[in-house]
C-alpha cells in the first residue's frame, strides 16, 4: 500500500496513455523508507496481540484460582450451614421423640384417656360406640389440684378446655392423622372423647 | 554486547572466504605475543570440549533424573500436590413406620493432638479441658505422650469442634492452639434413645453395626467407602484443570420398620413399670397386626440407652423377645384346642368331666387352684384354663396329630423377622417324645418357645386361621429417600376360617368375670386373649414362673395383638393378674393411637358348664 502512494500524482499527471515502461525507475527508488515504517506497526500489532493474549491467559488463571478459593470458601460455608441445620433437626427431632412430647403434656397438665368413643354417621344415626368417660387425673402431684373443675358446674368455658387438655398426649398426637371410617365400608367413625360431645359412659 | 559475539563466530564460519584477504590475518598474528598461543583452532577446540563436557554433564544428569530415576521422582512430587481423601460412605438411616429417624446418620468431628508439635502441654490441657468436658490432667498426660498422634475426643459435634479450634494460647494469645486438630468423621445417634433400642442395636463408632439391626443389616446400611485424589496447592486449595479422580462412595440403603413409635414407647412405659412393680426379672411386649403379620411394637425391659451402649451390660444388647426361650404354659392350650376342634375331636361346647387330679403317665396332673369334680365344656376349659381338660382333649389328639399343629402354627421354627438370635425355641422331634410328653406339651409345659412365636399363633386365630409370617421390615430406603416395599410376607392356613371364629369365641370367654383375665377387658371393645402362668426351667428345675397374657381386638374383627410376658415376678405370679393390667394399657393405648373403633357388636354368651 504505502509502496505505491508515491505513484499516484505520477500517473495522475502524467494523464492514461503512458504504459509501463516508464514507472520501472521510481520503484527502484522507492524500497527502502516505506518498506521498513511498515513493519513498525505490525511488529506492534503482534507484539499487541501477544501481550493482550498473555494479559487475558493471566487473567483467566487468577480467575480460576480465585474461583477456586471462592469454591473452597463456599464449600467451608456450605458445610457449616449443614451442621447447623443437622443440628437443629437433630434438637426437633429430640423434642419430637414420644418420650420428650409426653413431658411436656405431664408439664403442661394432660393425662392420657382412659378411653375412646366413636360416633357412627351412616345408617345409624349418630350412634355412639365405645365408651366416653373423662380421664381420670393421676395422683402425681402437679395434677392434683386442677381436676376438679372439669366436673363441678362452673362456667361452661373453663370445663371445655379442662377436659380437652387431658385427652392425652397419645390421642392428640394422632388425631392429625385420623382416618375415619377405617373400621368397615359403611361405618365412619370419628373420634369423640369430649366430653361435652358424649353422653356420660354406659 | 550483540556485536561481541558474531566476530569470533563470523571466522568460523566463513573460514574460507576470509583466508584470500591477507590483511586481516596480519592483525590476529600480531596478538600472540601477549603471551597465549596463537591457535585459536585448538582454544575453540578446548572451549568445544569444555561445553561437551559441561552438556553431557547435563545430560547425563537429565537422563538419569528423567530416564532413570524418573518415575520416582515423578510420584515424589506426584505425592505432594496429590491429596487423597477418603469419602465416608454414609451409613443408612432406620427409620420408624412413618418415617421418623431412630437411627440416624450425622456429621462430627474427631479432635487430635500432635504432642511433638504442642507448645505448652499444661496450658493448653487447662484451656481444653472445660470445653471438652475432661480433667485436664488427663489431657496433660495425653499431650505429653510421645508420638505424633493421639485422639483427644471422639464424634464430637462441629460446633463443639469450632469451640476447640478458636482456644488460644493465654500466654500469647496465639491461636488455634498448637498442635491440636481436627478431623472430619459420623457417628451413629439414635434421636429417639432408648425408643426401640432392642430392635434397633447399635453401631460403634468405626461404623459397624454390634445389636438388632444394625447388626443384621450391617452390610446393606454400611454401603461402601469411596475416595477421591485431586491437586493442591501450597495452600490445600485444588488446582484448576489439576488431576481430579473420585470413586464415588456408595452411600448405604436405610430401612423402614413396622415400629410405630408412639405405640412401641407406651409398650416400653408400662412393661418397665410392671416389671419394676411386680419385681420381674426382664419383661417382653409385643404389638402385632395380625392381618399382615407388621410387628408395631417390640419393647423389651430392662433395655438399654443406645447412645451409650457401654453403659449397659453385654447381656441387654439381645432381643428377648424373639430370643429367649421360655415353657409358654397354658397360652399354649389353645394350640390343643384349636387342633381338636379342627380335627372334629371336639366342638366348642362339648362336655367334659374334670376330676381334681388327674392321673396320666404315671404322674399326677393338677390344675393350678384346688377344686372338686367340674363339669366343663371345651369353652370352660379354656376359660379357666384347666390343664386337666386339656391333657383330656390331647389324649383324644394324640401326639402326632399335637405335633403337627405345634408345627404348622411356627413352633420349632425361627419366626423369619430379621433380627439377630431369632430363635427356634425348643420343641423335641416326635420320635423323642415320651408318654409324658403328650399332657405337658399339651397345657405348655416342657416345650420351649420365644414370645414371637406365640404372638404369632393367636395372630394366626385371630387372622382367620391363615398365618402370616411376623415381620419388622417395611422396606429400604435408598439414598434419595425413596422406599422399596420389603416383598409381601409369606402366609399360609393352618386352620380353618370358621374352626378360628370358634377359637376366637372361646378366647372370649377368658376375658369375662367367670375367665382367667377379667383385668383384660377394654370398656367398649371386645377382646379375646389367653392367660399363661408357667414355671420356669432353671437348671434342670422349675423355679420361679413365666406369666404372660396373650389377646387381641376387636374379637370380631381384630385388628390389633397384643403379647405381654414376664419373667419371674415375685409379687403375685398368674397371667391374669400381672401380665393383663400390661395388656390393657398397651392395647387401649394402641387402638386409640390407630383410631380403631368397636365393632360395637356383642359378645356371644358362652357356655362354660353344663
Amino acid at each position: 500500500m504505502s509502496a505505491t502512494a508515491p505513484l499516484r500524482p505520477d500517473r495522475a499527471s502524467r494523464a492514461t496513455p503512458r504504459p509501463a515502461h516508464r514507472s520501472r525507475p521510481p520503484l527502484r527508488l522507492v524500497i527502502g523508507g516505506p518498506l521498513t515504517a511498515g513493519r513498525t506497526p505490525f511488529a506492534l500489532l503482534v507484539g499487541a496481540i501477544l501481550g493482550v493474549g498473555l494479559v487475558a491467559l493471566l487473567l483467566l488463571h487468577t480467575l480460576a484460582a480465585q474461583d477456586a478459593f471462592q469454591l473452597q470458601e463456599l464449600q467451608h460455608r456450605s458445610a457449616q450451614l449443614d451442621d447447623a441445620e443437622q443440628q437443629l433437626a437433630l434438637a426437633q427431632q429430640q423434642r419430637e421423640a414420644p418420650d420428650a412430647l409426653a413431658a411436656r403434656a405431664r408439664a403442661l397438665g394432660m393425662v392420657p384417656t382412659g378411653s375412646l368413643a366413636f360416633v357412627r354417621l351412616h345408617g345409624h344415626h349418630g350412634r355412639i360406640v365405645g365408651v366416653a368417660k373423662a380421664a381420670v387425673p393421676p395422683p402425681a402431684p402437679p395434677a392434683a389440684s386442677k381436676p376438679v373443675t372439669a366436673t363441678t358446674p362452673g362456667s361452661a368455658g373453663s370445663a371445655t378446655t379442662t377436659t380437652t387438655a387431658r385427652t392425652g398426649a397419645g390421642s392428640t398426637r394422632s388425631a392429625a392423622t385420623a382416618k375415619p371410617g377405617s373400621g368397615s365400608g359403611q361405618q365412619k367413625a370419628a373420634p369423640a372423647t369430649r366430653r361435652g360431645t358424649t353422653p356420660p359412659a354406659r | 554486547m550483540p556485536a561481541a559475539p558474531p566476530a569470533p563466530r563470523r571466522p568460523a564460519q566463513r573460514r574460507p572466504p576470509e583466508r584470500h584477504p591477507h590483511e586481516r590475518r596480519q592483525p590476529e598474528r600480531r596478538r600472540p605475543p601477549g603471551g597465549r598461543r596463537p591457535n585459536p583452532q585448538g582454544r575453540l577446540q578446548f572451549i568445544l570440549i569444555g561445553c561437551l563436557i559441561v552438556l553431557s554433564l547435563i545430560g547425563g544428569r537429565l537422563v538419569q533424573l528423567q530416564g532413570l530415576d524418573g518415575t520416582a521422582y515423578a510420584k515424589m512430587a506426584e505425592k505432594q500436590r496429590l491429596h487423597t481423601v477418603a469419602l465416608t460412605a454414609p451409613r443408612g438411616p432406620i427409620l420408624d413406620r412413618d418415617g421418623q429417624p431412630l437411627a440416624e446418620t450425622v456429621d462430627a468431628r474427631d479432635i487430635y493432638a500432635d504432642p511433638s508439635k504442642v507448645v505448652d502441654a499444661a496450658a493448653e490441657a487447662a484451656a481444653l479441658g472445660p470445653v471438652l468436658g475432661v480433667p485436664a490432667a488427663g489431657l496433660q498426660s495425653q499431650l505429653e505422650q510421645h508420638t505424633t498422634f493421639v485422639y483427644l475426643a471422639r464424634a464430637v459435634t462441629p460446633a463443639l469442634a469450632t469451640k476447640v479450634m478458636d482456644l488460644k494460647l493465654p500466654s500469647s494469645g496465639q491461636g488455634p492452639l498448637p498442635g491440636i486438630g481436627v478431623l472430619p468423621t459420623t457417628k451413629r445417634i439414635y434421636p429417639a434413645g432408648t425408643l426401640a433400642s432392642n430392635v434397633v442395636g447399635f453401631a460403634n463408632a468405626d461404623g459397624t453395626g454390634l445389636a438388632g439391626l444394625e447388626y443384621s443389616f450391617q452390610q446393606q446400611l454400611a454401603g461402601r467407602n469411596g475416595k477421591r485424589t485431586f491437586e493442591t496447592g501450597l495452600s490445600g486449595s485444588p488446582i484448576p484443570d489439576g488431576q481430579d479422580v473420585v470413586q464415588p462412595a456408595v452411600p448405604g440403603s436405610g430401612l423402614q420398620l413396622t415400629i410405630h413409635r408412639d405405640i412401641q414407647w407406651e409398650a416400653q412405659q408400662a412393661l418397665t413399670r410392671q416389671v419394676k412393680a411386680v419385681h420381674a426379672d426382664s419383661g417382653t411386649v409385643i404389638v402385632m397386626n395380625p392381618t399382615n403379620g407388621q410387628l408395631l411394637a417390640l419393647a423389651v425391659a430392662p433395655g438399654f440407652d443406645p447412645n451409650d451402649p457401654g453403659k449397659s451390660p453385654m447381656s441387654a444388647f439381645g432381643d428377648p423377645a424373639v430370643s429367649e426361650v421360655y415353657e409358654p404354659g397354658s397360652v399354649n392350650k389353645v394350640i390343643t384346642m384349636s387342633a381338636a376342634l379342627q380335627e372334629g375331636i371336639a366342638t366348642p361346647t362339648s362336655p367334659y368331666v374334670i376330676p381334681p387330679v388327674l392321673h396320666y403317665a404315671g404322674f399326677p396332673f393338677h390344675d393350678a387352684e384346688v377344686h372338686g369334680t367340674e363339669h366343663l365344656t371345651l369353652t370352660g376349659i379354656l376359660a379357666k384354663s384347666s390343664n386337666i381338660g386339656t391333657i383330656e382333649v390331647a389324649r383324644k389328639l394324640g401326639a402326632a396329630r399335637l405335633y403337627h399343629y405345634l408345627r404348622a402354627f411356627g413352633f420349632g421354627a425361627p419366626t423369619g423377622v430379621k433380627l439377630p438370635g431369632d430363635g427356634t425355641g425348643i420343641l423335641p422331634s416326635l420320635g423323642t417324645w415320651t408318654p409324658s410328653t403328650l399332657p405337658t406339651v399339651s397345657f405348655g409345659q416342657g416345650v420351649g418357645v420365644t414370645a414371637l412365636q406365640v404372638a404369632s399363633v393367636y395372630a394366626t386365630i385371630a387372622n382367620g386361621g391363615v398365618r402370616v409370617q411376623p415381620n419388622l421390615i417395611a422396606g429400604t430406603v435408598g439414598p434419595n429417600g425413596t422406599v422399596t416395599p420389603a416383598p409381601k410376607p409369606e402366609r399360609h392356613r393352618v386352620i380353618s376360617a370358621r374352626v378360628a371364629g370358634q377359637v376366637r369365641d372361646m378366647l372370649e370367654a377368658v376375658t369375662s368375670n367367670e375367665g382367667t383375665a377379667p383385668l383384660a377387658r377394654i370398656p367398649g371393645y371386645r377382646i379375646a386373649g389367653k392367660t399363661g402362668t408357667a414355671q420356669r426351667p432353671v437348671n434342670g428345675g422349675y423355679s420361679g414362673y413365666t406369666s404372660s397374657f396373650v389377646g387381641f381386638g376387636p374379637a370380631d374383627a381384630p385388628k390389633l395383638l397384643v403379647e405381654v410376658v414376664l419373667q419371674n415376678p415375685r409379687n403375685g405370679h398368674f397371667g391374669g393378674l400381672v401380665a393383663a393390667p400390661v395388656f390393657h394399657d398397651v392395647m387401649s393405648f394402641a387402638l386409640q393411637t390407630l383410631k380403631i373403633p368397636p365393632t360395637g357388636t356383642k359378645p356371644p354368651r358362652a357356655k362354660l358348664h353344663w
